[in-house]
């Protein structure tokens, strides 16, 4: 290779390509970052979108959790107005019937903790149970009935959850959910 | 503060969208991550926050110093001199009052009684797992895992970054500092899967493990002579499941807080009551404590590369350790004996068990008829010793959950003397108590992607539908929970 040739790629042709494969790669890499950024920005966006929603949710329909967390800060002078805004917006959610959504859900999961055995077998055997009940109602206690401290968790009979009354132990339904006593 | 309360709600908004507004300015970032998780830590008692300082400082000084330090036993020495300086605090505020009691009966029983210094200290919380993540950050660098850091603020955010401080997971140093080198991103998967964590989270703690603490389990551990058999059974049995959802559900809210805010934490559990021995357990059980206590305590013991008796007495040792990490009394450490026992018996036993023939290697038969119906009982002997497997493992978790959970041996025995006596009046085993036990311990055996399947399907969700699954399902945990939060067991520990 000629002296001139040697120069000029030396100089001017390599250069150039070089310059050219950078320009190549660069706008890639910075799509990449860019890409990167966006999708950052976009996920941010609805998460915060979204905790401003459940926050939202919450103040409708918790309103009572926003009224106790102010009376927490009653006492202090920034607290004082925010209780009585809390109250009143609570108030507000109470009569617009928001309240009562959580109020379903905890006698719902109420009636399901009281639930005893001998609910979960009238649940099953609806019938026989039901007839049972009425039968029993009139008759009065034995002397040998065990203490009030039976709960009825467990039936003492295995049958139907229930016993037939031959060794003077009557069923019990006090915390019956269907209210069946 | 504690994760399932407004306040923590309003401060995790607040953080949020500072930390990312902040992202274009690492170190910023870094520093105010740093600063709200000094606020976060201070709001239960502000005086510890210097202890976190100090203990962040130590070990950012060891790094420093093993960074200019070239002969090995220089750099050994700086290394041992922050392991003791790290568990020198921890034992002075976590295991002073134990020795020194421990230390009064003996000396009473031998008839030297003396009057020793007894102090009243209270326990800074999560001092057990800060101190972890000290020493793995020095242990790190020493091993050279990870580069020393030259700035204080990567170390002091590792140490107090607030979704792991109080109560884990125990992130490595080496799996947590890169993710402070590279811009933080957040993704769409991150954000359903963080948001599908937090409920999860939620409803394991708020639900499940206050329900059971509150109508079981504290009422059988504090008089267990006043219970029967079964109901003793039961509360062990929902002891077992309010310990896994009360931590996996906290770990569940760190991961989750953690991912939302751009970084990476590995699991702490996955399904541990389906092990089918007690190795297995401790793969799922607290994942980064087991690990932890593999990598820096068990293998440096020398692990089981230097012989049989050895390796029995190195798993012994880890889980002595183990168990007085979680509490300075006797219980806990009896805990760890039974835990390190049964895994030497198991190690034991597998050494002498014949390898199951393979269901193929009844190639004789081909896969005729004959084939298929000696494959098929293979297959179900295999199965039922599995089942048999899980079942013996699970009781066997249970039983040492007696010791864990007991205030004093004189409880465990009474407990233990009543699981054996049937004949009282059943009062706990209620329909509902069981069907919470019965149906968290059937949730071990569902696929163990079930959450990220879920989390898949809201990837693609609008602000408005991740919102109304994050607020509604709020609603409805806060609706179905007991009333009040009870702090989270770990806590103590």
């Amino acid at each position: 290779m000629s002296f001139a040739l040697e120069f000029r790629k030396k100089h001017f042709t390599a250069p150039t390509a070089k310059v050219a494969g950078r320009r190549k790669r660069s706008p890639s890499k910075r799509r990449k970052a860019e890409d990167g950024c966006a999708e950052t920005r976009g996920a941010r966006a609805t998460m915060l979108g979204a905790l401003v929603v459940a926050a939202a949710i919450l103040a409708i329909f918790n309103s009572e959790g926003l009224r106790l967390y102010a009376g927490d800060w009653a006492e202090s002078q920034f607290g004082r107005p925010l209780l009585a805004v809390s109250e009143a917006w609570d108030g507000a959610m109470q009569r617009a019937g928001a309240k009562n959504v959580e109020e379903h859900v905890r006698s719902f999961v109420t009636g399901l903790r009281e639930a005893r055995w001998t609910d979960l077998a009238s649940a099953f055997w609806a019938a026989p149970v039901g007839a049972r009940t009425i039968e029993l109602k009139g008759e009065t206690s034995t002397a040998d009935e065990p203490s009030d401290r039976y709960t009825g968790a467990l039936p003492r009979t295995a049958k139907h959850g229930l016993d037939d009354g031959a060794d003077g132990v009557r069923p019990r339904f006090e915390h019956s959910a269907s209210g069946v006593r | 503060m504690l994760f399932p309360t407004l306040s923590f709600g309003i401060f995790f908004l607040i953080v949020f969208a500072i930390a990312w507004e902040l992202s274009t300015w690492p170190q910023t970032r870094k520093a105010f991550l740093v600063a709200v998780s000094y606020v976060f830590y201070g709001f239960w008692d502000w005086r510890f926050t210097a202890l976190l300082a100090t203990s962040s400082l130590i070990n950012y000084a060891a790094g420093r110093l093993l960074a200019i330090t070239v002969s090995d036993k220089g750099r050994r020495q700086i290394v041992v001199a922050a392991i003791a300086l790290n568990l020198g605090i921890l034992g002075f505020f976590k295991y002073y009052g134990f020795f020194m009691e421990s230390l009064s009966d003996l000396l009473t029983r031998v008839g030297l009684e003396r009057d020793l210094p007894f102090l009243e200290i209270i326990l800074p919380i999560g001092i057990s797992f800060f101190t972890f993540h000290g020493i793995s950050y020095v242990v790190d660098v020493y091993r050279g895992k990870i580069p020393a850091e030259e700035s204080p603020l990567d170390v002091f955010l590792y140490i107090s970054f607030f979704p792991q401080l109080v109560a884990g997971p125990i992130v490595r140093a080496s799996d947590f500092l890169p993710q402070l080198k590279t811009e933080p991103r957040l993704e769409r998967s991150m954000v359903a899967n963080g948001i599908m964590l937090i409920l999860i989270g939620l409803f394991k703690k708020m639900v499940i493990a206050n329900y059971l603490a509150n109508e079981l389990v504290d009422g059988v551990f504090f008089d267990p002579s006043a219970f029967s058999g079964p109901d003793l059974l039961l509360g062990l049995y929902g002891y077992a499941v309010q310990i896994y959802c009360d931590f996996s559900g906290y770990s569940d809210i760190a991961i989750g807080v953690a991912g939302l805010l751009g970084y990476h934490f590995k699991p702490n559990f996955a399904q541990p009551y389906r092990s089918a021995s007690l190795r297995e357990f401790w793969r799922r059980w607290h994942i980064s404590l087991s690990s932890w206590l593999r990598d820096y305590l068990y293998k440096p013991l020398g692990g089981s590369y230097q012989g049989t008796a050895k390796t029995y007495r190195n798993l012994g040792i880890t889980m002595l350790l183990g168990g007085l990490w979680h509490g300075a009394a006797w219980t806990f450490i009896i805990w760890g004996a039974i835990h390190g026992t049964a895994l030497v018996m198991e190690r034991m036993l597998l050494a002498f068990k014949p390898q199951p023939a393979p269901a193929l290697a009844l190639v004789g038969y081909g896969y005729g008829p004959m084939g298929r119906v000696l494959a098929a009982g293979a297959f179900g002997g295999q199965a039922f010793g599995k089942a048999l497997a899980v079942f013996v493992t699970f009781n066997m978790v249970c039983l040492a959950w007696i010791f864990f959970r007991a205030e004093s041996l004189e409880l465990v025995m009474a407990y233990l003397r009543g699981l054996a006596d049937w004949s009282g009046p059943i009062e706990r085993v209620t329909p509902f108590l069981v069907a919470l036990v019965t149906a968290s311990l059937a949730a071990h055996f569902i696929s163990e992607d079930f959450v990220q399947r879920i989390s898949a399907r809201l990837e693609h969700a609008g602000a408005l539908t991740l919102g109304a699954v994050l607020g509604f399902g709020i609603l409805l945990i806060f609706a179905v929970a007991p009333e009040g939060v009870a702090p989270f067991i770990y806590f103590h520990f």
